[in-house]
């Protein structure tokens, strides 16, 4: 013998109390993810009800969502570690390649420079030392190099060309 | 074992003819050997979604509000077809594997 039909506070507050305990599990992931599948169990609800003898009973609102399942399998199903959407790529130079390059030659030339013209190679030096020290700080771990290479050899010949300087001044 | 392959079966039912939700569930997802739950046809729908091999519109229905409806997109139709080509190898060499132990 059937019951007669609950209240239909009851059966909305079933619904409700399923949708919210979905989204609450769901919660973990992509929340556009998250609020597409409570939109879609929604509308399977309501569809599924619709489908139903009217008026609806308590019973087969708790069929229905026997049928959808625990709202933790649904969150085991969308579980963000199994999904592979996102692709890193691999970390690039933060500065065109030909930097690198150019700021290497500049600190090279200014190191012999320095008898020919020292106010030339003073000049090399200094951009090579600072694009060296900015480039330096400025890349991630594989793309340092050049720039340390530069900004030591920049220092070096500046090093260089203060020493030289001073023994001018003292003869 | 079934992550992965479930996906296939969604898309082989969708290649016939585009579907909404409630129908999917009783005719696909009620069937207990792939599906845990009806409730699991849905995470599966969105993640194919994103991936761009399902799309979704809504259609007008006769008897009642209007439904979301699931498509095969050529991306996902291109998908099912390379899992196609290779399934049917593979469940044959499951098959001689499990049957060469007993």
């Amino acid at each position: 013998m059937t019951r007669p039909s609950a209240k239909p506070r009851t059966q909305s507050a079933l619904i409700d109390a399923y949708l919210a305990d979905l989204d609450r599990a769901l919660r973990r992931g992509d929340p556009a993810e998250r609020e597409e599948v409570v939109a879609a169990v929604t509308e399977h609800i309501e569809a599924a009800l619709a489908d139903k003898p009217q008026p609806v009973t308590t019973r087969d609102v708790e069929d229905v969502l026997q049928a959808l399942g625990s709202v933790d399998s649904l969150a085991a199903e969308i579980d963000p570690q199994s999904n592979p959407t996102v692709v890193v790529p691999p970390a690039a130079p933060a500065w065109p390649r030909w930097t690198a390059v150019l700021v290497v030659i500049v600190a090279s030339i200014s190191l012999p420079l320095v008898l020919l013209s020292p106010l030339a190679s003073g000049v090399f030096a200094l951009t090579a030392t600072a694009v060296g020290v900015l480039g330096t700080l400025s890349h991630p771990a594989p793309h340092k190099w050049p720039y340390r290479v530069a900004s030591l050899v920049g220092a070096a010949t500046l090093a260089l060309f203060v020493v030289g300087a001073i023994v001018a001044y003292r003869s | 074992m079934r992550k992965g392959i479930l996906e296939y079966c969604v898309l082989a039912y969708l290649k016939d003819h585009p579907s909404y939700g409630l129908e999917m569930a009783s005719s696909l997802a009620s069937n207990e050997a792939l599906f845990s739950s009806e409730g699991t046809l849905y995470p599966l729908l969105t993640r194919l979604r994103k991936q761009g091999w399902v799309e979704t519109n809504w259609r007008e229905s006769n008897s009642g509000p209007p439904r979301r409806y699931y498509a095969l997109t050529p991306a996902g139709g291109a998908a099912l077809s390379a899992f196609m080509a290779t399934w049917a190898e593979f469940r044959g060499a499951v098959d001689a594997a499990l049957k060469g132990n007993q």
